[in-house]
């Protein structure tokens, strides 16, 4: 997988790409260092700022998951890291490079899986490398290579409406990591999935990401899965969104999810952003909402305000 | 059930007989069909073979003009929310139009009756595609664009690649609806317009009331069942079909 990463940026045709990542390569170092530094933006017809200062370092290799209630902006600093949307104020630089539009080193993962119906499950994936020019025997051993990583060899021909939810999203998952990209971002891949689904694809997630070491930056209302997964979890704070608070997560990988040590710290995570969840959903509900009294909320905030 | 509902009618119909000019029996249209068959002595042509043609020969012209027209103002109208707010509620109302009601306007300013008749197909036909086209245009998830623009495919070749083989399901949509409207409009067009030298469909049905003679309702009758038998076989052997295989490719049931 690895190895691979120099012809097929060359097969991609990007030059200055492939330049980056093989002169990143010589010093030694790994790609998909993100740095972002006092990112702000503001939608049209709102009062309050959806990011405000937003000060953020990722380094290469490292999974990163911001957690924040609904409508705290998470969403908003994903798309601004991927160059879908542009910050007012601020620098995004990835690998040394600024990030003001879609580039080929960074590819996404999204809710709602966004695989094309009209392609068949290895179309999909060979979707990215297609409109990069690859030829069609490198898109061919890519796709298989790819298709073993998710162990879906048996499902290349298979239509997208013929998969279930969580072969879905190893779909879009595939689809991502055969571009070979510096950066990938998850934008709360996992939300729509029962959570049996869920649990095997943090886990599949994990070994995929051990796998390729890929620098993953993840988005999620929910902290059980920011404990799971994450090196490092960033806490947005809501209306304006910024930077609440970092928690790194020392726990070695991989990680057993039933662990007492991850209940633990899922526990205490919990209690941290407590006070943020109610206070947004004060803000929200108006004088009627009432604090849950404290250890009670445990289970609700896996699901910190989703359903609002 | 058919069978026996057509072998009722014809047994009371020898039984009561009726006036065969009101209410014809099954085997008089089936007579009626025969003779439309055959050649007229006065025009020399066979009104049920021509007729179809001309009329599918106009109808694909007109359809192919209405395509493109409704297309492009179908297109524009998902991509320019202002002229949707323009045009849309216009040919909303285009759409309940009955489409004969463009005939006085194609008297009015066209020359050539075979231009009219056109000219009534794609007024008739047009709004239909373009708000079709344009409401399955909306249903396109927006994550498709957001996908595409992820994995490279900028400026056109996010119309080649994404938008447009994501918009297949409401040109299918679109497709058999502009078809129906262009079919009702053609043969409504040619009952009025009398182009002798090209009869169609519509013009044959007109010319078979008007023969004054015993069996004439029912060679209209016999027409007006190849008109439903050309227009159902169109929808079921072409769009209805496709329609449902871009579905199941889409899995949209």
């Amino acid at each position: 997988m690895m190895q691979s990463a120099g012809s097929i940026a060359a097969v991609r045709g990007w030059g200055d790409v492939t330049a980056a990542s093989r002169g990143a390569a010589q010093e030694g170092l790994a790609r998909g260092r993100l740095v972002m530094k006092g990112v702000s933006k503001r939608f049209a017809n709102t009062v309050v700022a959806a990011l405000e200062d937003i000060n953020l370092a990722v380094e290469p290799g490292e999974f990163v998951v911001v957690v924040g209630p609904s409508g705290c902006g998470k969403s908003t600093l994903l798309n601004i890291a991927a160059g879908m949307l542009r910050a007012d104020g601020g620098t995004v630089m990835l690998d040394g490079h600024p990030v003001d539009s879609p580039g080929p080193d960074r590819a996404m993962v999204f809710q709602d899986h966004g695989l094309f119906p009209w392609l068949n499950v290895s179309q999909n994936i060979s979707f990215g490398l297609r409109m990069s020019g690859a030829t069609r025997e490198q898109r061919d051993e890519r796709v298989e290579e790819v298709l073993k990583l998710i162990q879906m060899v048996g499902c290349a021909r298979k239509l997208v409406h013929e998969l279930s939810g969580g072969m879905k999203q190893r779909v879009a998952i595939a689809r991502a990591l055969v571009m070979d990209p510096a950066l990938l971002m998850m934008d709360e891949p996992f939300a729509s999935l029962d959570a049996q689904t869920r649990t095997l694809l943090h886990q599949q997630l994990q070994e995929m990401w051990l796998a390729t070491r890929k620098t993953i930056l993840f988005v999620t209302h929910s902290v059980g899965e920011a404990v799971r997964l994450a090196d490092r979890i960033i806490v947005l704070h809501a209306h304006p969104g910024r930077i609440r608070k970092e928690i790194r997560v020392a726990l070695p990988h991989p990680r057993k999810f039933d662990s007492a040590d991850i209940n633990e710290l899922a526990k205490q995570v919990r209690g941290e952003i407590e006070e943020e969840v109610n206070r947004v959903n004060r803000e929200m509900a108006g004088d009627e909402w009432q604090p849950k009294a404290s250890g009670d909320v445990g289970a609700d905030l896996v699901d910190m305000g989703g359903g609002i | 059930m058919w069978a026996l509902i057509l072998l009722t009618w014809e047994a009371a119909f020898r039984l009561v007989e009726w006036n065969v000019s009101l209410f014809p029996a099954p085997s008089h249209v089936a007579n009626g069909l025969a003779e439309l068959f055959k050649v007229r002595p006065l025009t020399g042509s066979r009104p049920l073979i021509e007729g179809p043609i001309v009329s599918l020969v106009r109808l694909s012209i007109g359809f192919a003009a209405a395509l493109a027209i409704g297309g492009v103002i179908g297109l524009l109208m998902w991509r320019f929310l202002e002229f949707d707010k323009m045009v849309g509620p216009l040919l909303l109302g285009f759409q309940t139009l009955p489409s004969v009601c463009w005939v006085p306007l194609a008297i009015a300013t066209l020359r050539e009756d075979e231009t009219r008749i056109l000219f009534v197909v794609v007024m008739g036909s047009f709004s239909a595609i373009a708000i079709a086209l344009r409401d399955g245009l909306r249903m396109i998830p927006p994550v498709f664009q957001k996908a595409g623009l992820m994995l490279g495919a900028d400026g056109w070749r996010l119309y080649r690649y994404v938008l447009l083989p994501a918009s297949l399901p409401a040109m299918a949509t679109s497709l058999r609806q502009g078809f129906a409207f262009a079919w009702r409009s053609l043969i409504g067009a040619e009952m009025l317009f009398v182009v002798m030298t090209n009869q169609g469909l519509g013009l044959v049905l007109n010319v078979a009331q008007g023969a004054r003679i015993k069996a004439s309702a029912a060679q209209v009758v016999a027409v007006m069942m190849v008109m439903i038998l050309i227009g159902m076989s169109a929808d079921r052997l072409i769009f209805a079909p496709l329609q449902r295989r871009v579905r199941e490719r889409f899995g949209l049931g």
